[in-house]
């Protein structure tokens, strides 16, 4: 017999000391769950209502249509938001689909990947809301500059506001912008990033 | 259903000894051990229901196990960044492999600690003596590639053996 078999013996005959009765294994199997799923999955949760209930924190959310309207944008503007509902059930009910994949009962492999993909709904639901959200925006500054009469009159020429401070005033919208999707990126990568790197990591060493 | 969980503890009960494998392979400090044992008591019963007595109890057990000290269990980091670190480097300097019985299974512990994730599970079920049919149905990968995988570790481990 080599030593690996002879290590592989010994392995089979090992003893454990702590031996549990079942009472006390029916004690520990009543406890409360910390696994990281759960707390994906109560973050995602979190994350859909918090787009569902933003309207409703915004000052002036709705009186701002008033506006759009005096824009020629209340139609689009109608449609954005409806959009955003649509996008949101639509992912909310991929998620949920794909979360209820996710059994420990299934390979390796497989629950990483089901992982992954649950949380890749959610990934592209912020993503796609944050794309109309920016292409939102964008319409409104254009239209602003066409009907709108306070910035009509910043492009008009003999304004007292010249070319430079519009440039300015881009590049400070520009800016926060990319402030704003930073903040974002950190707050994902915090959350999740680390995690899922080390998910993918599994899973190439698992297929190499 | 009560009578379910009657069955399902006394099976528990019986082949605890795959938990206590997985979670001193898998943890590093006795607390975090505890915690991971707890771990996976909870997802087996949370499971328990989708084990339908297709595959052994103990495969399901090494399947769920795996999955909760791999994928789904919180590592309590501060304790191994903290003096655990100092023991396992401890541990590591000592590579004598010693003939006695306890030794044997210590040392044989402390190398399976230096493995990656998927190495420790794969050594865990190679240990165990699973088929590699098995083996590939638990990682979720061809059987071709658990041969492959299974004899690069074995190599390792002989090499480890003979240093």
């Amino acid at each position: 017999m080599n030593k690996l078999d002879a290590l592989k013996k010994e392995w089979k005959n090992q003893k454990f000391e702590l031996q549990l009765t079942k009472d006390e294994l029916h004690q520990l199997t009543q406890k409360k769950s910390v696994s990281s799923i759960k707390w994906i999955f109560i973050f995602s949760c979190f994350e859909f209502f918090a787009y569902l209930l933003f309207p409703f924190f915004i000052p002036d959310y709705f009186e701002a249509f008033e506006y759009y309207r005096s824009i020629h944008l209340y139609n689009f503007s109608i449609l954005v938001n409806a959009l955003g509902y649509i996008i949101l059930s639509y992912f909310m009910v991929q998620f949920y689909l794909n979360y209820r994949k996710i059994k420990t009962s299934n390979s390796i492999a497989f629950l990483i990947e089901t992982i992954i993909s649950s949380r890749k709904s959610v990934n592209k639901y912020v993503a796609y809301n944050i794309s109309l959200f920016l292409l939102f925006i964008i319409f409104v500054l254009i239209n602003a500059f066409k009907y709108d009469e306070n910035y009509i009159e910043l492009l008009s020429i003999g304004s007292t506001i010249n070319e430079d401070s519009i440039v300015k005033m881009v590049i400070a919208i520009i800016v926060i912008m990319i402030m704003v999707l930073s903040v974002l990126l950190v707050f994902y990568y915090i959350i999740y990033g680390r995690y899922f790197y080390r998910l993918k990591k599994l899973i190439e060493e698992l297929e190499a | 259903m009560h009578l379910n969980e009657n069955d399902f503890l006394q099976l528990l009960e019986k082949h605890q000894n795959i938990i206590h494998k997985i979670c001193r392979i898998y943890a590093y400090d006795y607390s975090n051990q505890k915690d991971l044992f707890q771990e996976i008591s909870i997802q087996l019963w949370k499971s328990y229901p989708t084990f339908k007595g297709k595959s052994k109890f103990t495969t399901w057990m090494y399947r769920v196990g795996l999955n909760t000290a791999i994928t789904l269990y919180r590592k309590n980091k501060k304790f191994i960044r903290g003096e655990d670190y100092s023991k396992l480097s401890e541990l590591k300097a000592d590579d004598g492999y010693d003939e006695t019985k306890d030794n044997q299974i210590n040392w044989l512990y402390e190398k399976i600690n230096t493995f990656s994730e998927i190495e420790k599970a794969l050594i865990l079920l190679y240990l165990e003596d699973k088929k590699y049919s098995e083996i590939a149905e638990t990682m979720g990968i061809s059987e071709v590639n658990a041969r492959v995988k299974i004899s690069r570790l074995k190599r390792k481990l002989k090499t480890m053996l003979e240093q």
